[in-house]
């Protein structure tokens, strides 16, 4: 991995043991649950069995990935069909100012780990394509979305896109198709001077072929750089035998 | 970061929908993968098997208020009959707790239930009834675990011979198939290693941990055993035969099977430890009153060996239902036929010793317990077939407090009584996991406002 990527990671996990003090502080102090340790999630670290060897096992579909309407960071329509297209696509929903040690930043971690391992490889690294929704149209304005990519990015060679959507009605039949959970928190809504938009989700990354189906679905408790990057290789193994027939 | 105390209260519900880890759960036997509810469970749903010439006679969904401090605790709040009588048996939540899966062992139909849109009133989302065919044969949907975006079902049985070689199935959240995987068997291990006697393809439980690619199988018997007469069973000794005697761990990634134990005597639930230094899991075994753990070794092996007994296993008690604590330190295990709840102090998972044990009817099956473990739900049901015969056949639902040294009774319902049919599996809900805040505490908030508003306008 290069010093780049190093740094980026150091920064990434430096702002979420900050945010793992927080949530551990906040959870401490209610008065109805136990204290639930700091914790992070398996993707942070090394990943503690041996991935799956890439193309020993299938990965079964498990629904059409559906197409919606976004923006891309220029600000220009796209549709997430043609986005997708030709290419093997890992699909994550992140916001902007999320600070769950565990949600956004883990995603966005991994995504950019496996990125830089998929462009270190020349056999894959036109294959696969990443992209990234928010959830938070009202605050993650193309231009957000372009100073977040840029952030994460700077200058990595990774086929990455940080999309984001005209509203939220526009967003919603999205989150629905893809079955993705999201709870806005009320108190940001009633409060008068709203500064940023806060949501409780649950952490899903997708996997998805080149015929557009969805292989697998990531969550905080399987959501690491090698297995990704297994699965990614046998979406491409799988895809190359079934042209050489 | 400034908070007050009710904006703590709600960060905390808030956290429920997170499921930032595997060490926040209310159930403590969920999946790791599921949405967690950090504090006070509001409701308790009861998958009912109707009873001929009760009620409405139709298995059905039951919803019951069970935090202290709504209006209607204690009480029936909701039903929601099905149409018909399928076996009514297990049930499991998605892991975003959408929709609550219920499966019937009879009619092999599945009935998913929107739990979000109204967790006071469950509406029927969909039905399946095309499992066994979808499936490839897989008869008697009894587990259902939440994996990411998808429950895997584990089968009881076949229908080729409707004995007890069956497989794991795997749908969409919102009831699409995805796949079949068989258990491995004596004919095709399918690269398991068979490490005693037996491969005999059997299934019941399935529980996951991702932290070591693993998952665990256990094993029960086909639809030909649970489907007859309990009496009648026990004095076929051909029938008596046709139990599982294994557990298999698979890769939980690739879905193959690693390895089969023997499990001597139809092993039922398992349950993992949280904590991410415990690998290991608990089975009982219904047939030969022993509990189970299937450890990793130092060398990273996983293995199986009996580990306790369970009450005196010469009088077949038959373990059924257990429940692990959030801090791997205890174990309930309910045994059916005496109804009795067993505490296990396991805190040496390899030496199980029974510290606690308290009659709660004349049969007891299911277990629900609150992540901080104080509370303690029990229901009666088995089998239509094996639950008790006449005054015996006390069917409810009990509520306890446990406070580490003894169960305390805060309220029951008697569901024959009530005429909804027979008690088997119990899962939680809460509004917090849908961002939605509890009714009567908005009321009163509202009023509170309210009276503010009225003492400004008066100042």
């Amino acid at each position: 991995m290069s010093k780049l990527s190093e740094q980026r990671k150091r920064v990434l996990l430096a702002l979420v043991l900050l945010m793992s003090s927080l949530i551990h502080n906040v959870d401490a102090s209610s008065e109805s649950s136990p204290t639930p340790e700091a914790y992070l999630a398996p993707g942070w670290g090394k990943l503690s069995f041996d991935a799956p060897l890439a193309g020993s096992y299938n990965l079964p579909a498990i629904g059409q990935a559906e197409d919606g309407a976004v923006l891309k960071s220029n600000g220009d329509p796209a549709r997430l069909h043609k986005l997708m297209d030709g290419k093997v696509t890992v699909l994550s929903f992140v916001y902007r100012t999320c600070d769950d040690v565990n949600g956004c930043p883990l995603s966005t971690m991994v995504l950019y780990t496996l990125g830089n391992r998929i462009a270190e490889d020349p056999a894959l690294k036109d294959r696969m394509r990443m992209l990234t929704v928010s959830f938070d149209p009202e605050f993650d304005t193309p231009d957000v979305m372009a100073e977040y990519g840029e952030s994460i990015l700077g200058d990595a060679d990774i086929d990455w896109e940080f999309l984001t959507t005209n509203s939220e009605t526009e967003l919603a039949p999205i989150l629905k198709d893809y079955q993705q959970s999201v709870v806005k928190d009320r108190r940001q809504e009633e409060s008068v001077e709203k500064e940023r938009n806060r949501f409780s989700h649950i952490l899903r990354v997708y996997l998805i072929d080149e015929q557009k189906q969805i292989r697998n679905i990531y969550s905080l408790s399987f959501l690491h750089p090698d297995i990704l990057v297994n699965d990614v290789k046998t979406l491409v193994m799988e895809a190359d035998a079934a042209s050489a027939d | 970061m400034k908070f007050n105390l009710k904006s703590m209260a709600y960060a905390s519900v808030l956290a429920l929908a997170l499921g930032v880890s595997a060490t926040q759960a209310d159930e403590t036997c969920m999946s790791p993968y599921m949405a967690k509810i950090v504090g006070q469970e509001d409701f308790v749903y009861v998958w009912t098997l109707g009873e001929e010439g009760l009620g409405d006679e139709q298995d059905k969904l039951v919803t019951i208020s069970v935090n202290p401090s709504a209006p209607d605790y204690g009480t029936v709040i909701e039903t929601l009959s099905v149409g018909g009588r399928n076996e009514a048996h297990h049930s499991g939540l998605t892991d975003d707790r959408h929709y609550l899966w219920a499966g019937g062992l009879d009619s092999n139909k599945i009935f998913i239930f929107d739990v979000h849109s109204d967790p006071a009133k469950p509406t029927l989302f969909k039905t399946i009834d095309d499992f066994v065919a979808k499936s490839g044969g897989v008869v008697g949907p009894h587990t259902f675990y939440a994996l990411a975006g998808r429950i895997m079902i584990t089968g009881l049985s076949n229908n080729a011979d409707h004995g007890g070689r069956t497989a794991l199935v795997e749908y969409t959240n919102t009831g699409d198939y995805i796949a079949t995987h068989w258990m491995p068997t004596d004919d095709n291990l399918q690269g398991a290693i068979k490490s005693g006697q037996f491969a005999d393809g059997y299934g019941y439980d399935l529980r996951a941990m991702p932290r070591r690619n693993a998952m665990f199988t256990s094993s029960f018997t086909g639809w030909n055993n649970y489907m007859m007469d309990f009496g009648t069973m026990l004095q076929d000794p051909e029938a008596m035969k046709r139990f599982g005697n294994t557990a298999v761990v698979w890769d939980l990634h690739t879905r193959k099977p690693k390895k089969v134990f023997d499990m001597p005597g139809a092993p039922l639930e398992i349950r993992c430890a949280w904590k991410p230094e415990n690998n290991y899991c608990f089975t009982t075994t219904a047939l030969t009153s022993q509990i189970w753990l299937m450890y990793e070794d130092e060398e990273g092996e996983w293995q199986a060996q009996a580990v306790g007994d369970i009450g005196d296993p010469s009088k077949i008690p038959l373990p059924v239902d257990i429940s692990i604590t959030a801090d791997d330190n205890g174990l309930w295990v309910q045994t059916f036929m005496d109804g009795k709840a067993r505490y296990f102090d396991v805190s040496d998972p390899f030496a199980p010793k029974q510290t606690y044990e308290k009659v709660i009817g004349s049969q007891l099956n299911m277990i629900s317990q609150s992540w901080d473990g104080k509370r303690a739900y029990f229901t009666s049901s088995l089998l239509d077939n094996w639950d008790k015969k006449g005054e015996a056949d006390e069917q409810f639902f009990k509520s306890y407090t446990w406070n580490g040294e003894e169960l305390n009774l805060e309220f029951e319902i008697d569901f024959k009584a009530e005429k909804l049919g027979s008690a088997h599996q119990m899962r939680f809900g809460a509004y917090g996991l849908y961002g939605m805040e509890r009714p009567w505490e908005a009321a009163a908030a509202a009023v509170n406002k309210s009276d503010k508003s009225s003492d400004l306008a008066a100042q």
